[in-house]
């Protein structure tokens, strides 16, 4: 469950909003397996991500309504299920959140290329080598 | 323009521990084909 004051919601609904690009930029890899020819990584961090966005939404939310009801001190509870405004002062619930940093950029997809010993690939062929032999099947189209 | 020569397994002039596995797994009488890379040879089963 998170609290938040009406002169914290500013503040943090700006930092939840800079940490989702972090988030959605750091590659994290929670198993590889590899498939024929590729090496595929797998990893998220999407349930992370779903639980801010939540987050932000709801504070969003929650500031448009208290200004449509015109409440200046004010409280907004997150829970799980549900979420309510409040004018009741209660102490502050947070999360400790990383502060935010500039986002690096994307990185590029990698593949790895098994070559099973050979030192260059073939198109259409499938191949490994021993020595200077290489034994090469057509890939199936 | 590439050269590939159709070849019988036991027909083929390689290492002999590389025939040994195809004969082993293909039998003599299996046909592949046979093409030079220049670097080596390339069976293509």
């Amino acid at each position: 469950m998170i609290v938040v004051r009406s002169g914290s919601v500013e503040n943090l609904i700006w930092q939840v909003r800079s940490l989702l690009p972090q988030i959605e930029t750091t590659p994290i890899l929670l198993a590889q397996r590899q498939v024929g020819n590729y090496l595929i990584g797998l990893g998220t961090l999407g349930y992370i991500y779903e639980a801010l966005s939540s987050v932000l939404e709801t504070l969003v939310e929650a500031q448009r309504m208290a200004k449509d009801l015109g409440l200046r001190d004010y409280s907004v509870v997150i829970g799980p299920t549900e979420s309510y405004l409040t004018t009741m002062p209660i102490p502050e619930v947070m999360p400790p959140l990383p502060q935010p940093k500039p986002v690096p950029p994307l990185p590029r997809e990698e593949v790895r290329l098994n070559t099973f010993n050979c030192s260059d690939l073939t198109r259409g062929l499938v191949k490994f080598c021993v020595d200077n032999v290489e034994i090469a099947y057509y890939l199936s189209r | 323009m590439r050269n590939i020569i159709k070849k019988k397994v036991g027909e083929l002039q390689i290492n002999p521990r590389i025939k040994e596995v195809l004969l082993q797994v293909l039998g003599p009488d299996e046909d592949v084909y046979v093409e030079s890379t220049g670097k080596g040879v390339r069976i293509i089963l």
